[in-house]
């Protein structure tokens, strides 16, 4: 590919934003848009006029939508609706004052832990606060001030792991795509140079020193957290 | 180490010293003397793609007439016998040993960690690769904030700060060819995320 390098071994920023997009989140719709629930309501709109068609994704949510009865759709298409006020978003569980200050409390607590944020945590909040601002109960603000703080404690946390980095295993529990992302082609050239060295003195075991590489690779942690970004992207 | 890589070739041309273990005629151009000979015993510094073929090729093998005649009865030695380089000699490794974030490893050799790890390759060097590994493990560690505080600054400016930045911080300066890379892929990561937060 004509990409370049640093566009070829990461995401950029967009591209994360772009598939956090495609998760579910949880609306409350403001508008009917279910055929037999609008019949029954006494209006004979059933024609399909009003009905969505949609050419990339099955609209059968979209279609059976209730007001004010929560439905699942994709961040983005929530999103679209959102911007033409059609529905509210429900603001995850963990995106409030209260459990962002447990959380921050955890982080403080375990100094070599990550606290269970979801993968998507940075992106997701840094979307609703942008476009979804007048569906939280708590004051932006705040919350946005503990993400942040959030965001700075677990950085602190990983410049310490990076001293401990070693050939072979790097474990990266919990942390969001986003933060893997940007400490991705740092972690990913020291520890491919460490890989190297080990690999130079340590030829006796492998013998043909291009499978030793290959298989040496495999075992990286670089690539497990490929696999749980890419695993937790699927679900 | 691709075939491509114009670091790996710049490498490939770094000198080292180079003991003959032979004498062989006609080579004095190395030395500065066309047409004459090189004795044995003589040290040259020869470059590294050059000496790594002369220190495994043994010369009787080759059978031909000149290389006989230096030492009739050494016939599977090598033509030539590598010395550390001073990149890698005690001196520098005392260093490493000292402070590893303050040994100026650019001036030492631009291409150390290239270097390095062919030392280690061709010699199994435990003791060499392990203490290189430690000197490169802690030095990430700086790059790495240098990386975090160029990108955190760089949201507005993109294409000069690398430079300013290079320029403001002596530790910088210091860094091997390939070491430079990997902090502009690092900073350049933080940058982009710097800049899609605002």
């Amino acid at each position: 590919m004509s990409l370049p390098s640093h566009l070829q071994e990461t995401f950029s920023p967009e591209e994360v934003q772009f598939v956090v997009e495609n998760q579910k989140i949880k609306i409350f719709p403001r508008i009917t848009t279910n055929r037999r629930r609008n019949g029954r309501t006494g209006d004979a709109s059933g024609d399909d006029s009003n009905q969505w068609k949609m050419l990339t994704v099955d609209g059968s949510v979209l279609d059976n939508m209730v007001a004010m009865r929560s439905t699942e759709v994709a961040l983005w298409l929530a999103l679209l609706l959102k911007q033409q006020s059609k529905c509210n978003i429900i603001i995850p569980g963990w995106l409030t004052v209260k459990s962002l200050d447990a959380m921050l409390q955890f982080e403080k607590r375990n100094k070599d832990r990550f606290g269970t944020l979801p993968w998507d945590w940075q992106v997701l909040s840094e979307i609703l606060f942008k476009q979804a601002a007048d569906d939280f109960s708590d004051p932006i603000h705040e919350l946005r001030n503990r993400i942040q703080d959030l965001k700075e404690i677990r950085q602190m946390k990983v410049l310490q792991g990076l001293k401990f980095m070693n050939e072979s295993h790097l474990q990266l529990d919990n942390l969001g795509l986003m933060e893997i992302n940007e400490m991705r082609p740092f972690i990913v050239d020291i520890m491919d140079k460490l890989r190297e060295f080990h690999a130079a003195v340590n030829v006796q075991s492998a013998v043909d020193d291009d499978a030793g590489d290959e298989d040496m690779s495999m075992g990286t942690g670089i690539y497990s957290d490929r696999d749980i970004s890419a695993s937790s992207r699927t679900h | 180490m691709a075939y491509f890589d114009l670091d790996d070739v710049l490498c490939d041309g770094s000198e080292v010293p180079c003991r003959f273990l032979h004498t062989v005629p006609g080579l004095g151009f190395l030395d500065g003397r066309p047409g004459g000979t090189v004795t044995a015993g003589t040290t040259l510094r020869l470059p590294l793609w050059l000496a790594q073929i002369l220190a495994v090729v043994v010369a009787g093998g080759e059978g031909e007439e000149g290389e006989g005649e230096g030492e009739e009865g050494e016939d599977n030695t090598p033509f030539v016998e590598m010395q550390v380089p001073g990149a890698l000699g005690p001196k520098v490794l005392a260093a490493v040993r000292a402070d590893p974030v303050a040994l100026d490893v650019h001036a030492v050799q631009p291409h150390f960690y290239a270097l390095a790890l062919r030392w280690c390759a061709l010699y199994a060097d435990q003791d060499l690769a392990r203490q290189v590994a430690g000197l490169l493990l802690q030095r990430a560690q700086e790059i790495n904030g240098f990386a975090v505080a160029g990108g955190a600054q760089g949201g507005n400016t993109d294409s000069s700060n690398g430079a300013s930045i290079t320029a403001s911080s002596p530790f910088l300066a210091t860094l091997d060819e390939w070491e430079k890379g990997v902090y502009r892929d690092a900073q350049r990561a933080r940058r982009d995320a710097s800049r899609w937060g605002r």
